[in-house]
């Protein structure tokens, strides 16, 4: 059982949809396809399944080129699961699934002991047996896009098709049905996935296909394919691509570039160098709304969160291996770069021993301290009371202006102007 | 099993009540006597050569030909409503009937009747037939049937017909009194061959359409989902689409336009025995074929002698129960 395209083209009317795609599938996989909207996902399965025919480049299945087999023949080969399914008339979901039986049935015979065998099995393996009798259109999303499912395994096909099946779904359906197609690949199927949701597909699928406008960017496993810069080029956003320490698969976050707020340089003023000391993830807001200016950061643990955001956006970062105080060579690096910048922001992270000379160093300068305070400082210090101590005696300083949240942050930047 | 046998008896028994009602009124055994004397029993019992005639020649025929169009009009309307995935579609939707109804007003303007009896309804199929393939011919890429587009072109095709027809009927004068009542669909002037030639085109089309059955149920999904399922939909959609016109054109040709069968045999069908097209087809024939015998012996028995044209009656039942249909829709929460 094989399945594979070799130069397909397709067109609807004048508009190249598929340009010259070429992929072999093998046995055992769980492929996933993904791109933008519009890109030619959907078409591409329509053209893997033979429902469209391409003018340029065959498909073959099982070595024969699709053209030469009838429906029949490739219902049997290949199912297909669409993204939703409206239907007019009401049906019992056994008798939805036995639809799938359509291609082993003759015209003039009638579905067989056989064929109730194999429905009664799918539905005890999805564990649908409860709902066989309900009607399908009182089922939700979620069971009903199951019965789908169970009408594609009733083709007992190899080659199994899904047009972004979780699309309507909640999380917990999806998890399950990733599981179930991770099960019956496992079993030898193929399982081509068109999915929208890029760590669905990084989390449950062996190979990743990226499509983009018609053609395909990347093909491989889910490292080599799901990379910052073909994420950039193709959804044209910033993302940061980190390993699930739980799930040991890489997960991609998307950098908020325009995010709840942003700080825009204002012209004629001379604010241009900004210095952040963060930690802990607690200025992953702050930073991106600070593109633009000169900014610095630190000092900061490699690794922390407020690292790799920094990292991104080319910051210049004092940092300090993980897990280690901070030194003295980092203390005398963020003095000297204190003195040079008009602003300090002072994010609102838990304070310990670690990375309490930071707090030491601020205390002594007399720039124009921002005070970030989400929380009050007792909640975040864990060095007995010390750093309460020196940060409410800076809070009490001309310099400083202490601001609840990030709203205040932009009206500050305004007043800095005047 | 049991239904099928209380489905034929009841059938029987309404054809042979439908037969004694008239403006000479004949006993119920002698009827049946007459009808297995016919069928070719020996029967005991003796009766006058004018209630034979009155039976066999003009009751008959007509109370069967109720039953033969409405069956065929019920399953045509399975059909349509299958084909175009759509609850209130009926198989005059895309302008069989007013392209009929043209083409038999046309006929009996210039008074070309006469040729035989069977000119009108020939007439009148070719017509359907036409405008079916014009508007197949615009729904048509050269990839596949668009339904929508099929509905669409019906539709303005079929107002494009009515619009000549009202032309006709306007300067018709004497005339239109007979163009209207072929309009308004009437079993008036029902005769053996006209029944014969209906049933050939009924018999073979529900038997073949019933093999089609189980596509339709796949049609229920969208198009390409039929396919990935192994249904052939370009090909499943034309059989579909022709047996349909056969037995709607058939019907309107000998019978004019009897509305509303084809839109609530199936839907009360549905309600009886759930969406499975194969069932459907089945009942739906037995569901149309009473109900046109009924509404046909009301028609001419309600103000005998006066005749109501039979299409007036079935509109009448089916304003109200379409309406039902929608309230129904509407409690439901189901109406968009």
């Amino acid at each position: 059982m094989t399945i594979g395209c070799e130069n397909i083209s397709f067109s609807y009317g004048v508009k190249l949809v598929l340009d010259d795609i070429s992929i072999q599938f093998e046995k055992g996989y769980l492929y996933g396809v993904l791109g933008p909207n519009g890109s030619g996902k959907t078409t591409f399965l329509k053209v893997l399944n033979g429902v469209l025919k391409s003018k340029y480049g065959k498909v073959k299945v099982d070595d024969k080129n699709i053209k030469k087999l009838t429906t029949r023949e490739i219902a049997k080969k290949i199912a297909m699961v669409p993204q939703s399914t409206l239907i007019n008339f009401d049906f019992f979901v056994k008798d939805i699934v036995m639809m799938g039986r359509y291609a082993h049935v003759g015209r003039f015979s009638r579905e067989s002991n056989e064929d109730r065998k194999i429905v009664n099995e799918i539905l005890r393996n999805l564990g649908l047996v409860e709902l066989k009798n309900r009607s399908f259109k009182e089922l939700s999303g979620g069971e009903q896009q199951k019965t789908i499912i169970a009408r594609a395994l009733a083709q007992q096909s190899k080659i199994i098709l899904l047009d972004e099946p979780t699309t309507h779904l909640d999380i917990n359906y999806q998890i399950e049905l990733m599981e179930l197609l991770k099960k019956y690949v496992k079993d030898g199927l193929i399982v081509i996935i068109v999915l929208h949701d890029i760590n669905i597909a990084t989390q449950f699928c062996d190979k990743i296909i990226l499509i983009y406008q018609g053609e395909i960017k990347a093909l491989g496993n889910v490292e080599n394919t799901i990379t910052k810069d073909n994420i950039k080029s193709i959804y044209n956003v910033d993302v940061i691509i980190r390993k699930n320490i739980f799930t040991n698969s890489i997960y991609v976050n998307p950098i908020r570039e325009k995010g709840a707020f942003s700080l825009q340089p204002l012209e004629g003023t001379d604010l241009e160098n900004i210095h952040v000391i963060a930690g802990g993830g607690s200025a992953l807001e702050i930073l991106p709304a600070l593109k633009g200016y000169n900014v610095s950061v630190g000092v900061l643990n490699v690794l922390d969160d407020d690292f790799i955001l920094a990292n991104e956006f080319n910051y210049n970062i004092i940092s300090e291996a993980p897990f280690s105080p901070i030194s003295e060579e980092s203390s005398e690096k963020l003095r000297d770069l204190l003195k040079n910048v008009d602003l300090i922001i002072l994010a609102d992270f838990p304070f310990g021993k670690y990375n309490l000379e930071n707090l030491l160093i601020l205390d002594e300068t007399d720039k124009e301290i921002i005070v970030i305070e989400r929380n009050p400082i007792e909640e975040r210090d864990f060095t007995d009371g010390f750093a309460s101590k020196i940060y409410n005696k800076i809070k009490t300083k001309k310099n400083v202006k202490v601001i609840k949240n990030f709203q205040e942050l932009c009206d500050f930047s305004l007043d800095y102007k005047r | 099993m049991i239904i099928y046998v209380v489905l034929i008896l009841g059938l029987f028994f309404s054809i042979v009540y439908a037969v004694s009602i008239g403006a000479v009124e004949i006993k119920f055994n002698v009827v049946i006597a007459i009808i297995l004397d016919w069928l070719g029993f020996e029967v005991p019992v003796i009766w006058s050569e004018g209630w034979q005639a009155i039976i066999l020649v003009i009751r008959l025929p007509r109370v069967l030909m109720a039953v033969v169009i409405g069956a065929m009009l019920g399953v045509a309307g399975v059909a349509a409503q299958g084909l175009f995935k759509n609850p209130i579609a009926d198989p005059y939707i895309i302008g069989i009937s007013s392209a009929a109804g043209f083409g038999t007003a046309l006929m009996v303007v210039l008074g070309i009747s006469f040729f035989s009896l069977l000119t009108i309804p020939l007439v009148a199929f070719l017509f359907a037939i036409l405008s079916v393939t014009v508007v197949y011919k615009i729904a048509q890429t050269n990839y596949r049937m668009f339904t929508s587009a099929l509905i669409l072109s019906g539709i303005a095709v079929s107002f494009f017909f009515s619009a000549l027809t009202s032309f006709i009927l306007f300067f018709s004068e004497d005339k239109a009194h007979n163009i209207l009542s072929y309009l308004m669909g009437s079993l008036w002037g029902v005769s053996w061959i006209k029944f014969y030639i209906v049933l050939a085109v009924m018999i073979p089309c529900i038997i073949t359409l019933f093999f089609y059955g189980w596509d339709l149920n796949l049609m229920v999904f969208s198009d390409e989902a039929a396919q990935s399922m192994g249904v052939n939909i370009e090909h499943s959609k034309s059989v579909i689409l022709v047996l349909m016109t056969l037995l709607t054109a058939t019907a309107v040709a000998f019978c004019g336009t009897i509305g509303f069968i084809g839109l609530i045999i199936p839907h009360m069908i549905r309600l009886l025995v759930g969406s499975d097209n194969r069932k459907l087809i089945k009942f739906s024939a037995f569901g149309g074929g009473l109900l046109l015998l009924w509404a046909d012996l009301l028609a001419r028995t309600l103000i005998s002698p006066l005749e109501i044209p039979v299409g007036i009656f079935t509109a009448l039942m089916g304003g109200p129960f379409f309406l039902y249909l929608i309230f129904q829709k509407k409690k439901s929460g189901d109406l968009g």
